[in-house]
């Protein structure tokens, strides 16, 4: 399987699909729905773009960069900033510290809940449209819903860890009206770090996938247990309402008690 | 506001069917076809119902069973997998053990009973053999004082293309399997990205370290 390419819309059998890239990671949106149109793409793109320009720490002009510099007092702050820091600071109760924004160098960096937030809206603004299939993906957070064009639900790969170069595929779940995200260090550079250990890398687990009832949530919580180690897929079994699939640096994976059922459909 | 299971062992029993001996719930996964010949998918019935989230406090090794109660006469959790033994620490007295796991919250410690008409006998109760759709589990319960105060694995699943890790922390076994390349297709891929903000800020202050 190629890698993502970077697409122009295009129609696919019913509907439209497009990627771009945008907040450094390729973002692909597919509408089933046959209604839909390349102007509906660019209005989901177009709010991502906006996400960018407000959290990107690469951005210099970025609202969340100017607050790391000290240039905004608190009131200044938009109200989608102050949504996002509500939000960490409750996932940061619920996670015991280990969903943390603030990175060992003391910088705020939100984007490990930013995604899934912004996807969460994103398919908001599609379904707000009267879509009813689609899936948005960014980065490897998917939010899907309905069903894809061959009328199953849409069918998601969890990445092999250990292939870097290209696309494999280690399991297959299949998704509707939900949302999995997938945290993971098997890219050159630890990504996500232990807050409750400084600087020290996690190793034993290299990928976690999380699916919940929406990307959202699916996605804080990946965030978490990822950091928590071997303990992260206890913590999500844990969970109402949240399976996860966690996969070891031998290759072996240990899955929630209800994940199987996102691992077959009924066929009509 | 999160839920972490239903009851910790410990934890004044409520509901009369939860008891083992009763059939526990059937858990028909929706749009799934249960594997192998006429199983029920019947549910493991410890999995998430009596999950405790502070640890199991141990018993020092001789200790007897009243040993295992605090000076406010409550035990905590204990949940014995049948190949696993706990590692043996002196027991705490304390009534909030550190966690040497990470936990999202401490159990709080369940009100006094003070109510004379018990619900339960006090003792150890087997429960059926349950098909589990992995393999069969069968468990142990004790009770005293309308409390669940131990749970015992009679038999889990443990298939033979599976290894079982065994969680230290009160949860049962999760199953394991080692990973696969699967050729089917599919729409998208779920994986994680290098691009993530400790990854991109760990790089941004690198470079700035490198900045001439």
């Amino acid at each position: 399987m190629s890698s993502q390419q970077f697409t122009r819309p295009r129609p696919t059998s019913n509907g439209v699909k497009e990627t771009r890239s945008i907040m450094g990671m390729p973002i692909t949106v597919d509408v089933a729905d046959t209604s839909a149109t390349t102007g509906t793409l660019a209005q989901v793109f177009a709010y991502f773009t906006s996400v960018d320009e407000r959290f990107s720490t690469y951005k210099k002009t970025s609202e969340i960069s100017r607050i790391n510099r000290g240039e905004l007092k608190e009131s200044a702050y938009s109200g989608d900033m102050k949504e996002v820091f509500a939000l960490s600071e409750k996932t940061k109760k619920e996670t015991a510290g280990y969903f943390d924004i603030r990175n060992p160098q003391g910088v705020l960096d939100p984007s490990g809940l930013v995604k899934g937030w912004a996807i969460f809206n994103a398919a908001q603004l599609l379904k707000s449209h009267g879509f009813k299939d689609f899936y948005i993906d960014a980065g490897g957070d998917v939010q899907a819903e309905g069903r894809n064009e061959n009328g199953t639900p849409w069918r998601i790969g969890i990445r092999d860890p250990f292939n870097t170069e290209d696309v494999g595929i280690v399991k297959i779940v299949y998704l509707t009206d939900c949302g999995i995200a997938t945290s993971g260090n098997y890219f050159r550079g630890q990504h996500i770090y232990n807050p409750h250990e400084g600087a020290e890398p996690i190793n034993d687990i290299v990928s976690l996938s999380v699916i919940g009832p929406n990307v959202y949530e699916a996605d804080r919580f990946a965030t978490a247990a990822f950091a928590m180690g071997r303990d992260g897929i206890s913590f999500i079994e844990r969970l109402p309402g949240f399976e996860g699939y966690a996969i070891d640096r031998e290759g072996i994976a240990t899955m929630t008690s209800g994940f199987e059922r996102y691992t077959t459909y009924a066929h009509d | 506001m999160l839920i972490f299971g239903v009851y910790s062992l410990g934890e004044r029993i409520h509901d009369p069917t939860y008891i083992a001996a009763n059939a526990p719930a059937i858990k028909q996964a929706p749009g799934t076809v249960a594997a192998g010949s006429g199983s029920n998918n019947a549910r493991l019935p410890v999995a998430r119902d009596i999950v405790s989230v502070s640890p199991p406090i141990a018993r020092a090794r001789g200790e007897s069973e009243d040993d295992e109660y605090g000076e406010d006469g409550y035990r905590d959790t204990v949940v014995r997998p049948r190949i696993a033994q706990p590692a043996r620490t002196a027991l705490a007295i304390s009534p909030a053990p550190a966690p040497v796991q990470p936990a999202p919250q401490p159990a709080s410690r369940p009100a006094m009973q003070t109510a004379t008409n018990k619900i339960y006998k006090d003792g150890t109760f087997t429960g059926p053999v349950v098909d589990a759709y992995y393999g069969n589990v069968q468990v142990n319960v004790t009770t005293k004082s309308d409390r669940i105060v131990d749970v015992q694995f009679l038999d889990y699943p443990h298939d033979r293309n599976t290894s079982v890790y065994i969680n230290s922390y009160a949860t049962p076994a999760l199953r394991s399997e080692a990973i696969q390349i699967q050729g089917a297709q599919v729409d998208t891929v779920s994986g994680a990205t290098a691009t993530s903000g400790g990854f991109r800020n760990s790089l941004a202050s690198a470079l700035a370290q490198a900045r001439i």
